[in-house]
């Protein structure tokens, strides 16, 4: 028995795994300069109030040189 | 029952977490420090304010401002141990600033698995000092930490 309206969600979603972000750190107070941290998404907020900003990924691919040929 | 400490291992991390809880401290990157040999003592002291009444003749007692003990690791020497270079660095820079993580792991060669004890603290680390050589002694050193807020006890969550 139970509540139906909690045994099957709307759309048949499925509940999401919470997601991390990378986050570096830019503020000495919080520690060393390019510390990482990897809080959850929906914590990142009290993070990136303190110092803390997203990691930008890291390039793999090198411009091309020279333009089109 | 009560149970030893052989097994544990400890982590460190070089930065503090944005708040003093485990979900907090679980997303920094920490690094086990190898060598332990005795684990940092954590905890706080609180000081005591004196209430002297003068018809009694006798000095009660209100509880005062706490803080974080002042406590030592110690360690021997393992060569290129990243914790150790972590650790050491912290100690020796200008601001210490460092979290430690204290697990009592089950997993391979005492790794952290889910649902394990954990124990995280933050504060400073400074102080630290080689051990003084003679042909009795080995080498090793001793880190001091002055823990900068309450220790949180907390179980390894799951990956």
């Amino acid at each position: 028995m139970g509540n139906p309206d909690l045994r099957k969600l709307p759309g048949n979603r499925v509940k999401q795994k919470a997601t991390r972000v990378s986050l570096t750190n830019t503020n000495k107070e919080n520690g060393t300069i390019g510390a990482i941290a990897t809080p959850f998404e929906h914590d990142a907020a009290q993070w990136l109030a303190k110092g803390w900003t997203r990691t930008l990924p890291e390039t793999t691919e090198t411009p091309a040189l020279g333009g089109k040929k | 029952m009560t149970q030893n400490f052989i097994g544990q291992t400890m982590f460190v991390a070089e930065a503090y977490p944005s708040a003093n809880t485990s979900t907090a401290f679980e997303s920094l990157t920490w690094v086990k420090v190898n060598g332990l040999q005795t684990l940092p003592q954590l905890g706080v002291t609180h000081s005591m304010i004196d209430v002297p009444d003068l018809q009694t003749g006798f000095t009660s007692a209100v509880k005062g401002a706490g803080q974080g003990v002042d406590t030592t690791a110690t360690f021997r020497e393992v060569a290129s141990d990243a914790g150790q270079e972590d650790l050491k660095a912290a100690a020796n820079s200008q601001a210490g600033i460092m979290s430690i993580k204290i697990v009592d792991g089950s997993g391979t060669d005492q790794a952290p698995v889910s649902g394990d004890p954990v124990i995280y603290a933050q504060g400073i680390a400074h102080s630290h000092q080689p051990n003084q050589g003679d042909n009795a002694s080995f080498e090793g050193f001793t880190i001091s930490f002055r823990q900068n807020a309450p220790t949180i006890v907390a179980t390894e969550p799951a990956a």
